[in-house]
C-alpha cells in the first residue's frame, strides 16, 4: 500500500450516488452523480476543477469535507483513510481540511456576529486555540484576510459580498488547515472584488502553504490560479493534467469546446482561437448515455463510443477519456465548424 | 460639394436621467444623471457591476419601476424622436407590445408556468395582429423553430418546467421576438446558463439580430460577454454613465479609471498566475455617496477637484466619451500622477 506524504488529499475511484427520486415506496435505482473519480491536492498547490452545473463538483467537495458518505471508493488523507476514520481522525480532519462555500450569503449565520462566526471551529476544537486568546486571534484572522478588527461586531448583513467571502474565508483559516476546498469562491462577486479575493487566496497558499481544490465554472479564473486543471463532464473526469497543457492544447473534445466557448475580455488582442459551439445541453445524470457520456454533444463522435466507454488515458502529457484524443489533439477540423 | 449626411436620429436616446427610490434606510438616487442612445440596428452593450444601475435604466425606459417607492425626478427617454417619458404610461405600454422586447435572466419567471409555451406565444399574435387562433399557433410555433428548439410543433405543448434552461431562455426570447421589435433589451440573458449554453444563446441572439436589422441593448457584467457582440459599450458606475463609445476603443483605451481598472481586474488567459490589479475598496453605497466625482475614493489618479467637482461626460474621441477630469492622461496610460486621497 502506498503512503501518501505529508497533508496530500487522494481521491480514489470515488462513487457517489443519491436516492432516485420518486414516491416514498417506489424509489427508482440511485443516481450516480460522481463516477470512479481520482485525484490529488497536495499542499502548496491548486488543483482547478471545472465543469458546468450538474456534473456532480459540488457533491464530490461535500463528500471531500466529509458532509456526505461517499457510496464507494476511498479518500486518504495524510496516509489514512478518510472515510473510514475513528472520532479521533475524524475530529483532526475536520480542522486539516476546511471549506470555502460560493454563497457568502448563505454560507453565514445572520444572526451571528464575525467574531462568533470565526470562532465556530475553536468552540468544537477546544484544545486548539485558549479561549483568551481568541479576542486577539480574531483580530489577526481579520487581518490576514484583509478586513479591520472592527468587522468581529459586525453582522454578515452589515457586509459587502467580497467582505462577507473575506469572513468566509477567516472562518476557514481559524483552523489552520492544510487543505482548503474552494467551491466557486468568486462566482458571486463583482469583477473588481474578485480580483481582490483571487490575489488573496494566492497569497494564503503562497505564506501557508495551503493545497486548494479550486472548483469553479470560469475558465479564466481557474486557470489563472491552478497549477494543475481537472474536467468533469456528467460525473467524471475527462481530462487532467498540468494546467498548462490542459489549457494551452486540449485533448479531449469536451474541453476544447468549453475553452472555445468562454468568452475572453478583448478577443481581437488574443491569439486566434477555434469555435466550437456544443449542440444540446448536458444530458441527466439519472440517465447517461451509454459509452461515452459525452457523445451525445460531440462532434467527433463514432459508432464505437456509443458501444465503449473510455478510460482515462496518457496523451500528450495529460490523462484524457477519448477513443479520439490524438484525432482531437491535431485539431481535426471537423471541430471547428459550428453544428446546430 | 458633398451634402452633409441626414442628422441621425438614434433609435432610443437616454438623456440625463435621474432615478431616486425610498428605501427603508431612507430616500437615495439608484440613477444619477444617465445618458446614452442605441442607434437602428446597432448593439450597445451596458456594462456595469451589481448595483451600478444598469438593470434600474432599462426599467425605468420601460415603465417598469415600482410605482410607490421609484421616482423619475428628471431626464427624457425618446423612442425613434418620441419622448415618450413625457406621455401616459400607456404609450410605453404599447411600444414595449410591439416596438421594444425584453429578455430577462430568469427566464422561470418570465413564462407563465400553467399555460402551454405555444399558447403564450399565440397569445401574442392573437391580441396584438389579431389572427385566428390556428394561425397564431403556427405562428408560434415558427417561432419557436426559429429560436432552435428541436420539434418545436411537439414542444410548443409542453409547459415552462418541462423545458431546461438553455432551452426555456430560447422560448423567451421567441417570444420577445415575435412582433419583430425594432429593439431588443436583454437583461444579463445567459447570466444564469452554462458556459456551452450560453455560447449557443448569444449565438443565435446575433443570428436574429442579423436577421432581423434589430437594435439590441444588452445589459451584462461580463466583459468577455460584451466584446463578443457588442458595438458600442456604455460602462456604468454608481448610476450614472462614466463612458461610453465603440467597443474597440474603450476596451483597448479605456478614458475612464473605472474602466481601466475592470480590465486590468479580468484574469488574462496567457499570463496565469500574475498578480491581478484589482480596483481598491468597493462601490459607495447609494445612500452616502461621494461628493465630487463618485469614483474619486477607489481612483489610483484622483487629485484635489476630484473631491470636489463632478465630471461631466464629455468628448474624448470620435463618438467616445468619458466622465472623467483626467480623461486624456487615463487615456494615453499616463500614470504618473498619484493622487494624495
Amino acid at each position: 500500500m502506498s503512503t501518501p506524504s505529508r497533508a496530500r488529499l487522494e481521491v480514489r475511484q470515488l462513487r457517489i450516488t443519491y436516492p432516485a427520486g420518486g414516491g416514498l415506496f417506489n424509489r427508482g435505482p440511485d443516481v450516480t452523480a460522481v463516477d470512479r473519480l481520482s485525484l490529488t491536492v497536495t499542499a502548496g498547490r491548486t488543483l482547478g476543477l471545472v465543469g458546468e452545473s450538474g456534473c456532480g463538483k459540488s457533491t464530490l467537495a461535500r463528500t471531500i469535507v466529509g458532509l456526505r458518505r461517499p457510496a464507494g471508493g476511498e479518500i486518504w488523507y495524510d496516509g489514512q483513510r478518510v472515510d473510514h476514520a475513528d472520532a479521533a481522525l475524524r475530529r483532526r480532519l475536520t480542522a486539516e481540511i476546511q471549506m470555502v462555500y460560493q454563497d457568502p450569503y448563505s454560507s453565514l449565520n445572520p444572526r451571528k456576529k464575525v467574531s462568533f462566526i470565526v470562532t465556530e471551529g475553536w468552540r468544537a476544537h477546544r484544545d486548539l486555540v485558549p479561549r483568551h486568546e481568541w479576542a486577539d486571534r480574531t483580530v489577526d484572522l481579520l487581518a490576514r484576510v484583509g478586513l479591520a478588527a472592527e468587522v468581529a461586531d459586525r453582522y454578515p448583513h452589515q457586509l459587502s459580498g467580497g467582505q462577507r467571502q473575506r469572513v468566509g474565508i477567516a472562518r476557514a483559516l481559524a483552523l489552520s488547515p492544510r487543505i482548503v476546498v474552494c467551491d466557486e469562491p468568486v462566482s458571486a462577486l463583482d469583477v473588481s472584488v474578485q480580483a481582490q479575493t483571487l490575489n488573496l487566496l494566492a497569497d494564503l497558499r503562497e505564506d501557508l502553504g495551503l493545497g486548494y481544490l479550486f472548483i469553479a465554472h470560469d475558465l479564466s479564473v481557474v486557470r489563472h490560479i491552478s497549477d494543475d486543471l481537472a474536467v468533469m463532464y456528467l460525473g467524471r473526469i475527462v481530462e487532467t493534467g498540468p494546467a498548462a497543457a490542459v489549457y494551452d492544447q486540449p485533448a479531449h473534445p469536451y474541453t476544447r469546446a468549453l475553452i472555445s466557448a468562454a468568452p475572453v475580455p478583448r478577443p481581437w488582442a488574443a491569439p486566434p482561437r477555434e469555435r466550437i459551439v456544443l449542440t444540446g445541453e448536458v444530458p441527466s445524470p439519472a440517465s447517461p448515455p451509454s459509452g461515452c457520456r459525452f457523445r451525445t454533444r460531440c462532434p467527433l463522435a463514432q459508432p464505437r463510443c456509443a458501444e465503449t466507454e473510455p478510460e482515462l488515458r496518457m496523451v500528450a502529457g495529460r490523462e484524457v477519456a477519448c477513443h479520439y484524443a490524438e484525432l482531437s489533439l491535431s485539431g481535426d477540423t471537423s471541430l471547428d465548424k459550428a453544428v446546430r | 460639394m458633398v451634402a452633409p449626411p441626414p442628422a441621425r436620429q438614434p433609435l432610443l436616446a437616454v438623456d440625463d436621467l435621474v432615478v431616486s427610490f425610498d428605501g427603508p434606510l431612507g430616500t437615495y438616487r439608484a440613477l444619477n444623471g444617465v445618458s446614452f442612445h442605441v442607434d437602428a440596428g446597432e448593439t450597445l452593450a451596458i456594462l456595469g457591476e451589481s448595483g451600478s444601475g444598469k438593470s434600474v435604466t432599462v426599467r425605468a425606459v420601460m415603465a417598469l419601476l415600482p410605482r410607490h417607492s421609484a421616482r423619475v425626478e428628471r431626464g427624457t427617454i425618446r423612442y425613434a424622436g418620441e419622448e415618450i417619458s413625457a406621455k401616459p404610461v400607456r404609450r410605453t405600454r404599447e411600444l414595449s407590445a410591439t416596438e421594444i422586447a425584453m429578455v430577462f435572466q430568469d427566464s422561470l419567471t418570465a413564462l407563465n408556468p400553467v399555460v402551454r409555451v405555444g399558447q403564450q406565444i399565440a397569445e401574442l399574435f392573437r391580441v396584438r395582429q389579431r389572427l385566428s387562433r390556428r394561425e397564431a399557433w403556427q405562428r408560434a410555433v415558427a417561432g419557436l423553430d426559429r429560436v432552435g428548439i428541436p420539434n418545436a410543433a411537439k414542444r410548443a405543448h409542453d409547459y415552462p418546467h418541462q423545458f431546461s434552461g438553455g432551452m426555456r431562455q430560447r422560448v423567451v426570447i421567441a417570444m420577445a421576438l415575435a412582433l419583430r421589435p425594432r429593439l431588443l433589451i436583454a437583461d444579463e440573458p445567459t447570466t444564469a446558463l452554462d458556459v456551452t449554453v450560453q455560447a449557443q444563446i448569444m449565438d443565435l441572439l446575433r443570428e436574429l439580430r442579423e436577421a432581423d436589422g434589430m437594435a439590441m441593448i444588452l445589459i451584462t457584467h461580463d466583459l468577455g460577454v460584451v466584446a463578443d457582440v457588442a458595438d458600442r459599450v456604455a460602462v456604468m458606475y454608481a448610476g450614472t454613465v462614466v463612458e461610453s463609445g465603440p467597443l474597440r476603443e474603450v476596451y483597448d483605451a479605456p478614458a475612464h479609471p473605472y474602466t481601466r481598472g475592470l480590465m486590468n481586474s479580468v484574469p488574462a488567459p496567457d499570463r496565469p498566475g500574475t498578480r491581478l490589479t484589482p480596483i481598491e475598496g468597493m462601490p459607495p453605497s447609494p445612500l452616502r455617496p461621494p461628493t465630487g466625482c463618485p469614483f474619486h475614493p477607489r481612483c489610483p489618479v484622483a487629485r484635489a477637484n476630484c473631491r470636489t467637482d463632478r465630471p461631466a461626460l464629455r468628448i474624448v474621441a470620435t463618438g467616445h466619451e468619458a466622465a472623467c477630469h483626467y480623461a486624456q492622461e487615463v487615456m494615453t496610460g499616463v500614470d504618473t500622477v498619484k493622487g494624495a486621497a
